[in-house]
């Protein structure tokens, strides 16, 4: 088991090391979440795994390396897919946490 | 708006889920590739859309959160299908309804004719009916191009001449040579046939200035209509100094005439004035084909009144026109007034006349040298009466007679001459 993690500590070192060095795009190569506020009113997310938590004040999202929170006040998901989520209302905080 | 539209050709519906997981409920759907939109949270439970297409594949995903849902709304054209399924009128009525504007457009409604200036709208549509082209006539019977060629046979002005068809709409443009005289002028010109120029009128040369021919007047000779201003041969002399032969041309010079207009002007004192009361009553109509239909006035106890008809096309789009009309009739009410000019203002509209008729005559290049118009009032009729003297260019084309035998060895139009 030990073994184990220690490759793959050495493997996630290389892979961060190969996009660093290349300056690959970051949410091609782990996956990474790309959230876009336009104006108070809008969020898109892209790369999202699932929806958590879904009430009016609060949407909690989980992505590959760790779960979005977005708070406000009545928040409506105009439409998501298997890759990006469209939520509006009046958007108070985007939070991060692991 | 685009995806609106489909998504209510395909219909969807609104929904109330409700359950045990229902964050994995709508997680599952993002996996199966099932689109749910207007997601919202209301009280515990969930309220989105979704496509009846989806609808369909929810129930396995349902089963495995043991959620349920409640429809809430339909939305969209399979439902209403659906709903007037037994109105077999109502479908029969849509499809009459496309079928007719179908057929309606396979007709011609309107006819346009731009650009033409000399020759009158009403005159060329005649002449189109003649030529089997009329309003409502189909389509597929109008042959454009035959068109632009029969217009063009038709009528010499017009040089030019295209037909297309636009939506249920003929737009026919055409140019009309709007130098004809000139260039019948020049073409004379060029035919080389001798001319003369040949007085019109009765004047008194003003001016005379030759560029080809024989000059027969001078400057302050009076001529009489008729006479030869300027022939188109010149005298050839021979050795001897006699005239041997003649030299034909076309004739060109620039003659300016006195001449006389007589001027008469009569109109009585006593006139009607139209009062407008400003009421008005209007009526409605339709005109179908040739058929029309109006509303009667109902309210109107009018003893004298003015009729304007308004006329307006029922037109689909920009270019598509129904042979359907709708007609507006307003009827204006007026008090009929007699009234009397005074001297002064009698003499105001008998001047402003004849300074129209005046300005009528400066623009076909005449100008005016004396005024000896004078304006009388009496009790009923207000008279003006007088001549006016002017300058004006004189002088019409005429054929030169060619009274000679033409003389043997002569190449030229030159022969033997009489001494004029």
């Amino acid at each position: 088991m030990g073994k184990r993690t220690k490759l793959s500590q050495v493997r996630e070192n290389v892979k961060s090391n190969i996009v660093e060095s290349l300056e690959l795009p970051v949410d091609i190569m782990y996956g990474a979440v790309i959230v876009t506020a336009m104006g108070r009113n809008q969020v898109l997310v892209e790369n999202y795994k699932g929806i958590i938590e879904y009430t009016q004040e609060k949407i909690r999202l989980q992505t590959k390396t760790c779960q979005v929170t977005i708070q406000g006040k009545r928040l409506v998901v105009e439409y998501y897919t298997n890759e990006e989520m469209k939520i509006t209302g009046c958007i108070q905080g985007i939070l991060y946490g692991s | 708006m685009l995806i609106d539209k489909l998504k209510f050709l395909q219909g969807y519906v609104k929904i109330k889920l409700s359950g045990y997981a229902p964050e994995r409920f709508l997680n599952l759907c993002s996996n199966h590739n099932i689109l749910i939109w207007n997601l919202e949270y209301m009280d515990d439970n969930y309220v989105f859309c979704v496509s009846v297409r989806g609808l369909k594949r929810l129930k396995p995903i349902l089963r495995k959160t043991r959620t349920t849902f409640v429809i809430l709304e339909r939305v969209g054209l399979p439902f209403l299908m659906r709903r007037y399924r037994k109105r077999k009128l109502f479908f029969a009525g849509i499809f009459l309804c496309g079928g007719l504007l179908y057929a309606m457009s396979l007709f011609v409604w309107k006819i346009e004719i731009n650009g033409n200036l000399h020759e009158t709208d009403s005159n060329i549509m005649k002449f189109l009916e003649e030529k089997q082209v009329y309003h409502g006539l189909l389509k597929s019977k109008i042959n454009c191009e035959e068109i632009e060629e029969e217009l063009r046979a038709g009528y010499g002005d017009i040089i030019w001449a295209s037909a297309k068809l636009e939506g249920t709409m003929l737009i026919i443009d055409v140019q009309e040579n709007l130098a004809t005289n000139q260039q019948a002028e020049e073409q004379q010109a060029q035919d080389g046939a001798p001319s003369d120029l040949v007085a019109d009128k009765e004047a008194v040369i003003y001016s005379i200035l030759t560029r080809q021919g024989t000059p027969y007047v001078e400057k302050g000779a009076k001529v009489k209509p008729g006479d030869i201003l300027v022939e188109g041969k010149n005298p050839v002399l021979n050795d001897n100094g006699e005239i041997g032969s003649y030299q034909y041309c076309v004739s060109d010079a620039d003659i300016l005439g006195v001449t006389q207009y007589t001027y008469e002007d009569q109109f009585p004192m006593w006139y009607e004035d139209k009062q407008y009361t400003g009421k008005e009553s209007q009526a409605y109509g339709i005109r179908l084909f040739k058929l029309q239909a109006k509303t009667p006035h109902l309210f109107r106890k009018f003893q004298d009144y003015d009729t304007i008809t308004d006329e307006y096309d029922v037109k689909i789009g920009d270019s598509f026109y129904l042979p359907l009309a709708i007609t507006k009739e307003t009827s204006k009410e007026y008090q009929a007034e007699k009234k009397q000019y005074t001297k002064e203002e009698a003499k105001q509209v008998a001047e402003e006349k004849l300074r129209q008729f005046c300005e009528e005559l400066t623009q076909k290049g005449v100008q005016i040298i004396e005024n000896n118009v004078m304006i009388v009032t009496d009790g009923k009729n207000c008279a003006a009466s007088g001549t006016l003297k002017v300058i004006e260019p004189i002088g019409t084309r005429k054929e030169t007679a060619i009274t000679d035998i033409p003389q043997e060895g002569q190449i030229e139009d030159e022969s033997d001459g009489d001494s004029n």
